[in-house]
């Protein structure tokens, strides 16, 4: 038996996985239950699509080349699945850095990316809130439904509830969902109205000040729950008092580990409503997504809307999906990665299961990048983007003059984001076809 | 001693991982049911492994037996699917609907059983609220005396 984690919400549980399916270490939620079943699913996608019909790869990026010529740069945009890894964000923007393409964004939750705005607002002093943090805290502050987002949960927050007399559970929704339930108090507020309550001075606040150490778990909501402001002021009232710490859990696993790697490594990163916004308005035609639908669609997506109004569309996915070009992609369990979680953990997962027939995200994107650079030659775009991005681009192109070839990124040279044998992985066709 | 699952209704948070776990255990047949309290809370329909079964007794094809162990099992090649156990389990934990032509019946995880492993349910439970516990045998007496006097009350109420 295997352990490694569920990825479908950013709490990351441990799963257990056996030869015949899952196995049970310990406590899980329906959703990875039924979502780690994609990775068996019959309906699984072993070849990539063109228009519902089943095709090579070869044939696969040679249509892809040449619809691609037909658009300009500014016209293209890509997305990074919040479910990717920390390397394979990186490689998406080094990707969009050769493609001179301006519109990268990570994609996922629409509400949890407004979250991550407020979060990555700098407060100092803020901590964040470990698992036993939660658990021996003697007051919660909880802002949204948690419970139904992460089941699993429960058990810390029932730790807290039973744990000692006194222990205060303070909801703050607008309505009596099942958190509330929870609660020892439940503060009734009106949709969107969370962030005023937070940064006023009300009296569930001051109970809760008044506990001697505390944790503030924020669930961005999508009732136009100010969600950056949310999470801007969690953080603040952290900071208040010093035992008070915080934490925000997202729907997507890796949400926070792909938009920081995006942001900083991405030239042209912008957020994913605007880049929505961008679809809608007709400025953004052609649309690649890495990491793709893994999740299956959703109505509450607006990126699932939007496909069909762009008129190229190709993603990776695990299933039939109505892109353009669909290119059949390995799930987490199949592939090797590192994962910010939330709670400030940081995972390394290793591929449980060999992924037949399907590539995983950064051979998909090292396919990509061999593309566009046989054909603009690749030292004529790096030596151009050294004037503008400096030091570690000219770092970069040393290490990449002193590589061995390799047949293509194997796990063992994928180690955790900011390694230097990554950066030796993405220069892998170059030493493989010197004339290129 | 023999082991049973307990349940603690102010630890569950309805998230129902507990029929997920069960479905995925047994090859996508879903014999672990829900009811709804109210609007507040939902409550897990595990088979109590009665001392005197009334499905078994109900059962026309002798497909539910009580073993030896204490456990009521459902025989796959016996069962016709004639719901007579649906109708005559009094917690109503077994449900009409049918699976691949057979009643879904909770076996306990028989198969993690043997492997001393706690049941799938309870395995995965998120909030703790499922435990698998022996049997109280003082509980046990204590719910036969208050079942005793209630018919008893009963009786003698219908009598008046």
């Amino acid at each position: 038996m295997v352990t490694t984690h569920c990825l479908f919400c950013s709490l990351g549980c441990p799963v257990g996985l056996r030869a015949g399916g899952i196995d049970y270490q310990g406590p899980l939620c329906t959703r990875g239950h039924y979502n780690l079943e994609l990775v068996n699913h019959p309906a699984r996608l072993r070849a990539p699509l063109i228009g519902k019909r089943k095709v090579g790869w070869e044939e696969a990026f040679a249509f892809i080349r040449q619809e691609l010529k037909l658009f300009a740069p500014e016209s293209i945009g890509i997305v990074v699945s919040a479910l990717s890894s920390n390397e394979d964000a990186y490689m998406a923007a080094q990707l969009a850095r050769a493609l001179r393409i301006s519109n990268i964004s990570a994609a996922g939750e629409e509400s949890d990316l407004e979250a991550y705005e407020g979060d990555s607002w700098e407060v100092e002093g803020a901590a964040l809130a470990t698992e036993e943090d939660v658990e021996s805290a003697e007051a919660l502050l909880i802002v949204g439904d948690l419970l139904t987002r992460a089941p699993v949960l429960s058990r810390r927050v029932n730790k807290v509830k039973y744990g000692k007399r006194g222990n205060k559970i303070i909801v703050v929704a607008p309505d009596r969902n099942r958190t509330a339930w929870f609660a020892t108090r439940h503060v009734q507020v009106d949709p969107g109205t969370e962030a005023r309550l937070l940064c006023g001075d009300d009296p569930a606040l001051n109970e809760f000040n008044s506990a001697s150490s505390g944790a503030i778990l924020f669930v961005p909501g999508k009732n136009k729950a100010r969600n950056d402001l949310c999470a801007y002021f969690c953080k603040r009232l952290s900071v208040l008092s010093p035992s008070k710490k915080y934490a925000v859990y997202y729907m997507f696993g890796n949400t926070e580990g792909v938009s920081t790697v995006l942001r900083r490594e991405g030239a042209g990163i912008i957020s994913y409503s605007k880049l929505l916004d961008k679809i809608e308005s007709g400025e953004i035609k052609a649309l690649l997504s890495f990491g793709g639908d893994v999740l299956p669609p959703r109505p509450g997506l607006r990126l699932l809307k939007f496909s069909a109004r762009t008129d190229f569309f190709n993603g990776s996915s695990m299933l039939d999906s109505e892109n353009s070009v669909v290119l059949p992609l390995a799930s987490h369990l199949e592939a090797e990665g590192s994962y910010t979680l939330g709670e400030g953990r940081y995972e390394h997962l290793r591929p449980v299961a060999p992924a037949a027939g399907a590539k995983t995200n950064a051979e998909i994107i090292s396919l990509f990048l061999g593309e566009a650079f046989s054909r603009e030659g690749i030292r004529r775009v790096i030596k151009e983007e050294k004037i503008a991005r400096t030091v570690d681009l000219q770092e970069k192109i040393k290490e990449a003059e002193q590589i061995t070839p390799a047949a293509g990124i194997s796990p063992e040279n994928i180690t955790h984001f900011g390694n230097n044998l990554l950066v030796k992985n993405f220069f892998w066709y170059r030493a493989n076809n010197k004339n290129g | 001693m023999a082991k049973r699952i307990y349940l603690n209704l102010d630890l569950c948070c309805g998230c129902r991982s507990c029929a997920a776990a069960c479905a995925y255990g047994h090859h996508l047949q879903l014999l672990l049911g829900h009811s709804k309290m109210g609007r507040e809370a939902e409550l897990p329909l595990h088979c109590l492994h009665c001392e005197q079964p009334a499905c078994a007794a109900a059962c026309p094809n002798e497909a539910m037996q009580k073993q030896e162990d204490g456990l009521v099992l459902r025989s796959h090649f016996k069962c016709v699917g004639c719901r007579s156990c649906a109708v005559a389990c009094p917690f109503g934990v077994i449900q009409p609907d049918l699976a691949k032509q057979i009643v879904p019946k909770c076996d306990l995880c028989a198969d993690r059983l043997a492997a001393g492993e706690r049941p799938r349910c309870v395995q995965t439970c998120t909030s703790g609220a499922l435990t698998f516990e022996e049997i109280d045998q003082q509980v046990v007496e204590e719910g036969k005396n208050l079942i005793s006097a209630r018919i008893l009350a009963n009786f003698i109420g219908r009598r008046r």
